[in-house]
């Protein structure tokens, strides 16, 4: 039985907004790990697994390998197990380090639920037929096991007796695709960046299409004279080919160019990059790609042009949008670079009391845009204008205003202390309808129906 | 692996191409694209691929013009439009999934526009305050040869057809009460010096307005 060692930080996807960060953030780990044991599976943010026989050789027994691994993260947790099925648990439940020692797998299983075999429909069929333990299910005989739940069933049944042989197969990124430049003088601009990295970054993806693998995210790290090092990942719609490779590098140094001049007179600014490492981070078969781009032709070209639309304007030139929760229609709108995830933090299917009815308007000023309203726009306590508004300013040109309605509350962030905002519509004699926000005693612009 | 090998191993893929240009080279149908009901009078029945359709400045004509173009399949970019409200578009039948802005070109609308025109079905784009005459005729040939339809919010020479908002009824709200609930827009279209008028009504699944709709009924006639 294979000795296998796992490490897990509990609740590690928790700490983090999105899936994307977890993962990222994590990589570090992986690092630290992975210059201790080179070869080691990621089982998903926060749990790696690898082979147990070389570190606790190296390390002088397995308590010896738990120990040092154990160093890798404040909250990491060890578990060494026959098998990963059994070491997954026994990390879960080490304290912060648990060893199974061989031979005990069944013993060590035998009291733990069925939901541990992390396949719910699985445990939900045992639980009514009486057996809720891993235990009880081991107990099962196993030619009715398949009989019973085929094949699936039979892997399950392994697992809780404690005879799960997965192969540990070493981290899904081949760590020898990843290339690293150096550059003596350090190059401050981007595009003598961009220059320099055009063959390397060509070789990279040549090297991983020979393989019939394609790299659909990728992560670059700069390293700048003064050591520091700024590493990001770039995930792409399709497949990344050498020139958008290119493009993220210098997509990367203006960002942290700007990033740095914004927010220090030191740091980045005038110091020149001296390396520039890339590696795949996810790679994928290629045929699923030939034969993605062969039934949609023209997302193909759509990507091509906006890939190129983004050589010129920068990544975050071409948007892609979508509708979130919210109550003003600039909360509801996400937008994000063409090629990255958007990230959606309130759901726009519940209920926004105080957002616009549906027929929304097609402008939307997302900048606050100041609009003096004429009379005495101001909300009586009773949740009224005091006057009727009479006309609007906006740029000195005046308007006069042919019908309102409103003024609606928009509740928002009481909690917060954030207060209470109205709503106006407005239609001005040419016939242009506006929406109106108040910000205290003044108006804001929110929308215009044009 | 070249585009050739591909195809030479997929062979079941080179029946599926053949099934296509089959497809490409029977009867030839109006390639003219749908366009919403009040405006097809106006401009001949439909969009013509490669053509430009100068509009004045309403996003709600230019997203009348646009929807149903791209409603089943084809891609809508909006190029110069920093305040581009995205819940209209995707509520007037835009899907989001096939949609990105281009919200500030700058100096690069020239470019930006002429690329965006190859691949592309329709391109929604601001003009700058003039457009010089060689740089619209660069965008329009490209326009020509790959299909996109191109409507610019603003002057352009040469335009298949010129739109513009004659006047507006706003619908359902008061003096201090109601809401919005609808607009009648009347569009005059200039097509080859012919003018002619319609309303269109938003939101656009809605019937105009009785006292508005003899424009339509003068059309039925004619």
């Amino acid at each position: 039985m294979t000795r296998v060692l796992v490490l897990d930080i509990p609740s590690w996807a928790d700490r983090f907004d999105t899936e994307a960060e977890s993962h990222r953030q994590f990589d570090p780990v992986i690092r630290a790990v992975e210059n201790t044991v080179p070869l080691v599976r990621v089982l998903g943010a926060g749990r790696i697994a690898m082979g147990a026989r070389g570190p606790a050789r190296y390390y002088r027994g397995e308590d010896g390998a738990a120990e040092a691994l154990r160093r890798v993260h404040p909250d990491a947790r060890i578990g060494v197990a026959d098998g990963l099925f059994t070491a997954v648990l026994a990390a879960r439940a080490a304290n912060p380090v648990l060893i199974v020692p061989a031979g005990d797998s069944p013993a060590f299983l035998a009291p733990l639920s069925v939901a541990h075999l992390g396949d719910p429909d699985m445990a939900d069929l045992l639980r009514r037929l009486g057996v809720s333990t891993l235990g009880g299910f081991a107990q099962l005989d196993d030619v009715s096991v398949r009989d019973r739940f085929g094949f699936p069933g039979e892997r399950l049944h392994r697992f809780a007796r404690g005879l799960d042989d997965s192969p540990i197969v070493p981290r899904d990124i081949p760590i020898d695709y990843a290339v690293e430049s150096v550059f003596d003088p350090a190059i401050v601009r981007a595009d003598e960046l961009a220059f320099a990295m055009r063959a390397t970054a060509d070789d990279f993806i040549d090297r991983i299409a020979r393989d019939r693998l394609a790299c659909t995210a990728v992560w670059v790290t700069l390293t700048s004279e003064r050591g520091e090092r700024f590493e990001r990942c770039w995930a792409h719609p399709t497949v990344f080919a050498g020139t958008d490779v290119v493009d993220r590098v210098r997509w990367q140094l203006e960002s942290v160019a700007r990033l740095t001049t914004d927010t220090s007179t030191e740091g980045f600014a005038g110091d020149g990059i001296v390396g520039v490492r890339l590696a795949p981070d996810q790679l994928a078969p290629q045929s699923r790609f030939e034969r993605g781009m062969w039934g949609a032709p023209s997302s193909d070209r759509i990507h091509s042009v906006l890939s190129r639309v983004q050589s010129i304007l920068g990544h975050e030139g071409v948007l892609t949008a979508t509708i979130g929760g919210g109550r003003t229609l600039v909360e509801r709108e996400i937008f994000s670079p063409w090629g990255d995830k958007p990230v959606i933090e309130h759901d726009a299917a519940k209920p926004w009391p105080g957002r616009l009815p549906d027929r929304v308007p097609t402008t939307v000023y997302r900048d606050g845009t100041a609009i003096m309203v004429g009379g005495t726009a101001v909300i009586s306590p009773a949740e009224t204008l005091a006057e009727p508004p009479r006309w609007l300013e906006l740029d000195g040109r005046r308007r006069d205003v042919a019908a309102w309605s409103g003024p609606w509350p928009i509740s928002e962030r009481w909690w917060d202390g954030g207060g209470i905002r109205y709503r106006l519509q407005v239609v001005d004699t040419t016939g242009a309808a506006w929406v109106l926000l108040s910000a205290g005693p003044d108006w804001t612009i929110e929308a215009r129906y044009d | 692996m070249s585009a050739a090998g591909r195809i030479v191993e997929h062979m079941f893929e080179l029946s599926a191409l053949r099934e296509r240009i089959r497809e490409m080279e029977g009867p030839r149908v109006d390639p003219r694209l749908p366009v919403h009901p009040a405006l097809s009078g106006l401009i001949g029945g439909g969009l013509v691929p490669g053509g430009v359709y100068s509009l004045s400045p309403s996003l709600t004509l230019a997203l009348a013009l646009a929807t149903e173009a791209v409603a089943e399949s084809g891609w809508c970019a909006a190029v110069g439009f920093p305040n581009l409200g995205i819940e209209a578009v995707a509520e007037c039948g835009i899907s989001l999934n096939r949609f990105v802005s281009i919200p500030t070109p700058k100096e690069h609308w020239a470019t930006v526009v002429g690329a965006v025109c190859d691949g592309f079905t329709v391109v929604i784009a601001r003009s700058p305050a003039s457009v010089p005459a060689a740089t619209a005729s660069r965008i329009a040939a490209v326009a020509r040869r790959t299909g996109a339809v191109l409507i610019v919010l603003g002057e352009w020479p040469g335009a298949t057809a010129r739109l513009e908002v004659d006047g507006v009824r706003n619908l359902g709200i008061g003096d201090g009460h109601g809401l919005l609930t609808g607009r009648d827009i009347r569009v005059r279209a200039v097509t080859r010096g012919i003018t002619k008028t319609a309303v269109l009504p938003w939101p656009f699944d809605r019937e105009p307005e009785p006292a508005l709709a003899p424009v339509r009924h003068l059309r039925a006639v004619t």
